[in-house]
């Protein structure tokens, strides 16, 4: 035995001593497997097969022998009773003409019969009535019924000869052979010679025709109905003994025999046990057969072979023993050399360099010896020149370890290095910060286990099926993970099987990458692009985005309402393919260039608000207001696209137009009042004047002749004329607010507040009116007509002043949108609410002339200038007794209408 | 190369032979003639039909009945069961397997027992029935010694499939065994005695017990029962007058060797008279009793009622065939009425010429 690193083995001197003996036991074994069982390739016959085929052939001539004996003694036995039924003496008596010496004779020829021949049991001679004429030996088995029948069957016509087997008296078997006996003359038979015989009598001597091995062999007759004829030498297979005459015998020899077949073969006996059978059937008459079955037990045919057998294995194990101790002797005596070179390269193994086998005797071996203590010292040298290679690569390895661990710790993905059972072999820092835990106590930690529990299955099944399956595979999933604190992070974690060649995969190079803030950008991006979308598509106004090209690439549900077309019509389509008609603003055809798409990609510009039509096959035109807005990427000043943007303003459209037109209409209306008012107006204050003149030239000339009624009914005449002078006047005035207004400049509203304080110094002083005027802005205005109001208000809060108190008025101002909310507040006799709506119409009064003079124009004048600079103004008052405030706003820079 | 050319010739000889006894038979077929199909090469079938063609006691009966004896030779037995179904034979002395076919074919009567003896399966080196598997076989397909050989197979535990089975001419058996070009063959005698006696080699490994039986048309018992009882007759006392006198049989058996190679012109003598004799007394003459058939041989489940079971499971005969109607064609009264008149059917004279 030799015990080293890889455990005990056996010693090349075992070897050799165990394999020469395996090759003797194996040799001896073929050499005698062949001898008993032969060789079937070669059509050798083995020992088994020759004894077995020579017992055979034995016991077929036994039973041949056996069966022919058998038949002669029959043969003989007939031929007997017919010389015995062809007697004269037997005749004569049976005839009934015989004397007593005549049955002497016969009684003492039948005695010489029966103790003449063995085997016979009994002989008769009967009469046709029955009457035993002469007999010898034991008549007694005849008595049985079963013998009687048969012996009165032998009587039957035709039936010369005949044969039977019957149940004796004893239930022994009995052979009953007859003869009829017949007289001269008469054709019927006078009488039966009968002979009787127990099959094993006439068995018996036959086994001695044969030397027998041992005691199995035996012989037994049977019927055709397989019963026992003679007794059996064992008991049968379920140990009870056979019965002649009683027991059936089922084996196959038996019904072999029974059936009038005839041959030898190894067969199981009565007994269940294999033996080595000839079977024989023997035809006594066409309707009485018997069975004869010779058998010896194979295993007692075969006991010499087994016993030769057995002392060649005790020669061969003793010649094995002697063999394999002089294999040991040699064996030892040859291999110690080479077991001492073993030594020493054991030694050298262990690392003992120093190790040399010395001097040997030998000539080959010393040899041996030399070279391979030659060779020792050179590893010696080897090793030490390796084991200095070996620190200084051990070094660098190390080094380059290290840069690998920093090159791994510097990746931004984690990196590990999973076992085929899924554990971590290896893992980089940003593995370790990814699962939340320090990278020295995740070695060996179950990877899977951070995996999303509802996915962990799944991936450890792919897992597995990369590891199993062929070289290059590199699997992606994006899944979850659960570091060690709890917290949930999406990773695409990517793995490829690490295999060391064309091997099995020793594990897996896994990383995965953190996605989580991707993912969520992702989602939020997602967002916003549906709120987009659902912006873009709720929006009532149409959108188009077009590509460099211009191609409409994407629209919302407005642009396709509008232009009446599906989704898949209208994307994909050219702008120059445009299947509409389009028209300016104008009217007039739009070439494509004009278009505002167009022009936003050419201009690099947006375009705003331009109004196209679109005229429809059907002839409809539908006006729309376009904007188009180039895109761009934030690295090229090229335009990537556009986007327009249109409304369908048809209806705003016609309501402009209509208002136009009713504008334009009143225009001309307005322009035809305002020059029939200042006709009027002008050229009736001529006529006024001379009324006026005359009127008054009358009183004076004729103011001596002219009573108190007549100078009461001319004042009358020229104060209706004077008034309808200042009616004239204040609408003349009202009429050239527009006609011949001043154009708008910058105004400080706080001079034109002066002015017309100044304008109104008179009134004020005589009221003993107090004024105080805030800060006023300035305003682009017509500094007449706003003087004008500013009179026109402060000259009201005057007039209509409480008589209860001197009048009080404010004048402020107030930023508002775009403009100046300029307020006017006075302390005067108010107005009830429900008159405030009407005040600002002409020639309006609330009190009659006699207290408060005028026209009734003033606040119609008012309200005409600031609307002519788009302002707007109106007039509050507590009540009656509360004063008034009037509000009119002025905007910074209004645009000027013609007129 | 001239055992070929001699096989042949004997094949075309006995097919010849078949042919003529054929035509022979059709011309005889008139109603003045007992056609008795024989087997010259069968024993002791052969010693029966030579007696009888020569037994003059049974030709001055037929003449008295205004008919007379015509023999047809042929191979087998199988040969006759189409002549007795076609009215070209009335008479014929063959083999249980044929008697069993025939009677389903035809309305017969089986008279007499002619023997009850053995085929055996003849082989070279063997030592039981085990050792033929794998190894050619000759046998006579739908003959007794075909169901012979089935016996000795199965009871060796094999079957057709464990071994080649060769369909031959019987006659040319033994010699196919001894020029090895079959293992071994199955037949009945004179085959197997020839061979054991010409090879060295050959060895008898399974025998089986058969039966050969006389039939009749029933026609000929119903319509002309003189003739009918002229014919058992004459079978009865052909086997009284073998049995009375060794010379007799001896001079029976020549005539046997002579009907042989008149049949056979072209073979070798294959037996002896001597041969002939032996197997007569062996298989005829020595047995009790014979040729009354025993009801124990058609009754059910025995020897010929499992023969025709094999037929049938072999498709040798219908598979709707009726063992009912083989069995009814056994008629063992006629024989024994004659044995027990044995006088008047005159069967203890004899005058053979």
């Amino acid at each position: 035995m030799v015990e080293d690193a890889d455990g005990i083995r056996l010693s090349f001197r075992s070897r050799l001593i165990l394999g020469f003996g395996a090759l003797v036991v194996l040799t001896l074994a073929a050499v005698g497997a062949a001898t008993l069982y032969g060789v079937p390739l070669l059509g050798t016959q083995g020992l088994v097969d020759e004894v077995v085929g020579n017992e055979l052939n034995r016991l077929n001539v036994a039973a041949d022998l056996k069966k022919a004996t058998i038949e002669t003694w029959l043969r003989e036995r007939r031929a007997n009773l017919l010389v015995l039924a062809g007697s004269a003496s037997l005749q004569r008596i049976a005839t009934g003409i015989g004397r007593e010496e005549t049955r002497e004779i016969l009684t003492e020829t039948v005695r010489n019969y029966a103790t003449g021949y063995d085997g016979l049991d009994a002989v008769m001679v009967l009469a046709r009535d029955g009457t035993v004429l002469a007999s010898a030996g034991d008549p007694v088995s005849l008595q049985a019924s079963a013998a009687r029948t048969a012996l009165e069957q032998a009587f039957s016509p035709g039936n010369v000869e005949s044969m039977a087997m019957v149940a004796g008296g004893g239930d022994e078997p009995l052979l009953i052979m007859c003869r009829q006996v017949f007289a001269p003359g008469i054709g019927t038979p006078i009488a039966l010679v009968a002979a009787t015989a127990n099959p094993a009598t006439v068995l018996t001597p036959l086994p001695g025709s044969r030397k027998w091995q041992g005691g199995s062999s035996e012989a037994y007759l049977i019927t055709e109905d397989r019963l026992l004829l003679t007794p059996l030498r064992a008991h049968l297979q379920d140990g009870s003994t056979a019965q002649p005459m009683a027991t059936r015998i089922e084996t196959v020899a038996a019904h072999l025999a029974a059936e009038g077949n005839e041959g030898a073969q190894v067969l199981p006996d009565y007994r269940g046990i294999p033996a080595l059978v000839a079977y024989r059937h023997l035809r006594l008459s066409p309707d009485l057969g018997w069975g004869m079955v010779l058998k010896t037990d194979q295993a007692e045919a075969l006991a010499p072979l087994r016993q030769g057998m057995w002392h060649m294995a005790l020669a061969g194990g003793i010649g094995l023993a002697l063999f394999l101790a002089a294999a040991a002797l040699l064996a030892t005596a040859f291999t110690r050399p080479v077991r001492q070179l073993a030594a020493a390269a054991q030694r050298i193994r262990h690392g003992d360099f120093s190790a040399r086998v010395g001097p040997q005797t030998l000539g080959e071996f010393q040899s041996l010896a030399k070279s391979f203590d030659g060779m020792a010292a050179r590893i010696a040298e080897w090793h030490g020149e390796l084991q200095r290679e070996l620190d200084a690569r051990t070094v660098d390895l190390r080094h380059e370890r290290d840069r690998s661990r920093l090159y791994l710790d510097l990746a931004g993905v984690m990196l590990t290095v999973l076992r085929p059972d899924g554990s971590i072999a290896e893992i980089n820092q940003e593995g370790a910060r990814l699962l939340g835990a320090d990278a020295s106590r995740l070695g060996g930690a179950d990877f899977f286990g951070f995996l999303a529990e509802d996915r962990r299955e799944a991936l450890r099944h792919d897992f597995e099926g990369v590891l199993a399956g062929p070289q290059g595979g590199i699997r992606e999933w994006e899944t979850q993970l659960t570091t060690e604190g709890g917290e949930h992070r999406t990773v695409v974690l990517h793995w490829v099987a690490l295999r060391d060649g064309d091997g099995p995969a020793w594990g897996a190079l896994a990383s995965a990458l953190d996605v989580t803030a991707r993912q969520e950008t992702q989602r939020q991006l997602a967002a916003s692009e549906a709120r987009y979308h659902t912006l873009v598509e709720a929006l009532f106004e149409g959108v188009l985005l077009f590509d460099a090209t211009p191609t409409v690439i994407a629209c919302n549900e407005a642009a396709l309402r509008i232009f009446d077309q599906s989704e898949p019509e209208l994307i994909g389509r050219r702008l120059k393919d445009s299947p509409w008609r389009l028209v300016s603003d104008t009217g007039q055809p739009l070439t494509v260039d004009q278009l505002p798409a167009m022009t936003a990609l050419q201009s690099r510009q947006p375009v705003r608000n331009v109004v196209i039509g679109i005229d429809r096959p059907s002839g409809r035109r539908t006006w729309t207001l376009v904007n188009a807005q180039p895109l761009f990427t934030p690295d090229d000043d090229q335009p990537q696209g556009v986007v327009a943007s249109f409304v369908d303003i048809t209806d705003q459209r016609e309501g402009i137009d209509a208002q136009r037109r009713l504008t334009a209409e009143l225009k001309r209306s307005n322009a035809d009042l305002e020059q029939f008012s200042y006709a009027v107006s002008h050229d009736l204050q001529e006529p006024l004047r001379m009324v006026a003149s005359f009127v008054q030239l009358l009183e004076r000339r004729y103011a001596p002749i002219i009573d108190d009624d007549g100078r009461e009914m001319i004042a009358f005449a020229v104060d209706g004329a004077q008034r309808m002078q200042k009616m004239i006047t204040d609408l003349l005035e009202y009429s050239r607010v527009h006609r011949k207004g001043e154009p708008f400049a910058p105004l400080p509203v706080g001079e034109a507040v002066d002015a017309a304080l100044f304008n109104l110094r008179a009134a004020i002083e005589e009221s003993g009116a107090r004024v105080s005027v805030g800060d006023m802005p300035t305003v682009t205005a017509d500094r007449g007509q706003i003087i004008r109001l500013f009179q026109n208000i402060l000259g009201n809060a005057l007039k209509f002043r409480s008589p209860d108190r001197p009048p009080e008025v404010t004048v402020t101002a107030e930023p508002a949108e775009a403009g100046w909310n300029i307020l006017v507040a006075d302390n005067g006799i108010g107005i009830a609410p429900s008159d405030t709506g009407r005040l600002f119409g002409m020639f309006q009064r609330l009190h009659p002339r006699d207290r408060y003079p005028g026209s009734g124009v003033g606040l119609a004048l008012c309200r005409r200038i600031v609307e002519r600079h788009h302002g707007t103004i109106t007039l509050h008052s507590p009540g009656e007794g509360q004063g008034t405030t009037i509000r009119f706003f002025l905007p910074d820079n209004p645009q000027e209408v013609p007129p | 190369m001239i055992a070929s050319r001699r096989q042949l010739l004997v094949g075309v000889l006995a097919g010849l032979a078949g042919f003529s006894a054929l035509a022979r038979a059709a011309r005889a077929g008139g109603p003045g003639a007992v056609r008795l199909g024989s087997q010259p090469a069968s024993l002791p079938d052969v010693m029966f039909s030579e007696a009888m063609t020569r037994d003059r006691i049974l030709a001055a009966q037929l003449a008295a009945a205004g008919m007379r004896l015509d023999e047809h030779p042929f191979a087998k037995g199988r040969e006759m069961v189409g002549q007795l179904a076609a009215r070209t034979l009335d008479v014929a002395l063959f083999g249980d397997m044929p008697t069993i076919m025939a009677t389903l074919e035809t309305d017969l009567a089986v008279v007499g027992l002619v023997k009850q003896t053995f085929s055996s399966v003849v082989g070279h080196h063997l030592r039981s029935m085990a050792d033929l598997k794998g190894l050619k076989i000759a046998f006579a397909p739908g003959s007794t010694a075909h169901y012979t050989l089935m016996q000795g197979l199965h009871a060796a535990g094999l079957g057709a499939d464990d071994v080649t089975l060769v369909p031959m001419e019987i006659s040319e058996m033994p010699k196919a065994l001894a020029e090895g070009r079959v293992a071994a063959f199955a037949a009945w005698e004179p085959a197997p005695a020839i061979a054991l006696e010409r090879d060295a080699k050959a060895i008898l490994v399974h025998r089986g017990l058969n039966a050969s039986f006389m039939v009749m048309r029933r026609q000929l018992v119903n319509d002309q029962p003189k003739a009918a009882r002229a014919i058992a007759a004459a079978f009865l006392r052909a086997v009284n007058w073998m049995r009375m006198s060794g010379a007799n049989l001896n001079r029976v058996a020549g005539w046997a060797v002579e009907a042989g190679l008149r049949f056979n012109a072209a073979a070798d003598s294959p037996v002896t008279a001597r041969q002939i004799a032996e197997i007569t007394r062996r298989e005829l003459l020595e047995v009790p009793a014979a040729p009354s058939i025993p009801a124990r041989l058609f009754a059910d489940g025995q020897v010929l009622h499992r023969e025709f079971e094999f037929l049938k499971d072999h498709r040798i005969v219908p598979a709707d065939s009726s063992w009912d109607r083989v069995k009814g064609s056994f008629a063992p009264g006629l024989m024994a009425g004659i044995i027990a008149d044995g006088r008047s059917a005159g069967i203890d004279e004899y005058d053979y010429g």
